[in-house]
């Protein structure tokens, strides 16, 4: 067994699994995928199904986190994405959960992988787009087109706001995956100093568990920027002009 | 025990919970900051990369199109820059009301607790 920072990215097949053509095997990535699902809804449902007047702290958890998304939403998008918050609200509780879940040894992190972030954003991207022909038609062209500019300038601004609009799924994606690997690699690099320090490997054991803090504060965070850049799309779905 | 020592037991207590409740303000206000403003930096640097490299790849697929080999791709890596700053300067303005937003609420809720 191989013991490089990069092993505990590695994907590997479960069992076999082919439609039409295409690899569906069961990896470990779906396998957590799943999990994280199932985690889910356990502390969802849990949390509510002796729902009361008087919260338990499970009850009030699963509240807390319900408000912050309901608040987040209505700030950031409008009374009319409210309709969105089922998906807002998924999208947030699986980051979070997916970068959570990374944080507890011999796991395996699954927004560490550029493909399913990618994915997650392709699918919020695209979305967005179309949503926002459907509500406003071709006025929705309008965000690319800045106000007060003269017509001179026009067609270049208008390639320059293109290219900032195509570069939203990508920031999206590359941020989280960058963040969540680059956190990860970094712990397995210095969890290797361990072993060659000898006696002074507790250097690195201290600022192993000061990093780990700090990396549960970035899953939480990370989570948490996804699902506010999404509310922030979804309001140019909504009111395109800037 | 008299009426008298009984309310001054009261106000003692009431002291020492505003005091503990100030500490734990304080604290979670310390905490916080350091991996957020990270956050920020991290943020501010990947949007300004990712469009230029962005408008480097579309210059490149339209050269491939076209035929044109290195025209669009210089130029749209020089767009892609443009579209970079104006990404940044539009992050940056929503970092900045968001913290604004973010103050307001402190403020109602330390006033809230009075």
């Amino acid at each position: 067994m191989s013991h490089s920072p990069l092993d505990q990215f590695k994907v590997k097949t479960l069992f076999e699994l082919d439609i039409a053509g295409f690899d569906a095997s069961f990896t470990n990535s779906s396998a957590f995928m799943l999990a994280i699902v199932l985690l889910i809804s356990f502390f969802v449902i849990g949390g509510m199904s002796k729902a009361s007047a008087v919260p338990t702290r499970w009850q009030s958890m699963v509240e807390m986190v319900y408000e912050f998304i309901s608040s987040m939403l209505h700030e950031a998008a409008g009374r009319e994405a409210r309709k969105f918050f089922p998906f807002i609200f998924s999208l947030f509780m699986f980051v979070l959960f997916a970068n959570l879940m990374g944080m507890i040894p011999y796991t395996f992190t699954v927004t560490s992988h550029i493909a399913v972030t990618f994915t997650l954003a392709a699918v919020i991207f695209v979305g967005v787009t179309v949503l926002g022909f459907i509500n406003h038609g071709m006025g929705f062209l309008k965000l690319f087109v800045p106000t007060g500019v003269p017509m001179a300038l026009m067609p270049i601004l208008i390639v320059i706001e293109f290219i900032s609009y195509l570069t939203r799924p990508i920031s999206l994606s590359v941020r989280l995956f960058a963040n969540m690997m680059a956190g990860h690699t970094m712990l397995k690099v210095l969890a290797g100093f361990v072993a060659s320090l000898g006696v002074f490997g507790i250097l690195p054991i201290v600022f192993i568990t000061a990093l780990t803090g700090l990396e549960i504060i970035i899953a939480i965070l990370q989570a948490y920027v996804f699902a506010m850049l999404t509310c922030i799309y979804l309001n140019d779905a909504y009111h395109p002009s800037h | 025990m008299s009426e008298k020592s009984k309310s001054d037991d009261l106000d003692k207590l009431g002291e020492r919970l505003s005091k503990a409740r100030n500490q734990r303000v304080e604290a979670s206000d310390k905490s916080k900051p350091r991996g957020k403003s990270m956050g920020m930096a991290y943020r501010l640097s990947y949007e300004l990369l990712i469009a230029v490299l962005v408008g480097a790849y579309i210059g490149w697929l339209l050269d491939d199109w076209f035929g044109t080999k290195p025209l669009f791709l210089i130029v749209m890596f020089f767009f892609g820059m443009a579209a970079g700053i104006i990404n940044v300067v539009r992050t940056s303005d929503q970092m900045a009301e968001q913290d604004k937003i973010d103050a307001k609420k402190n403020e109602n809720k330390s006033s809230d607790k009075q």
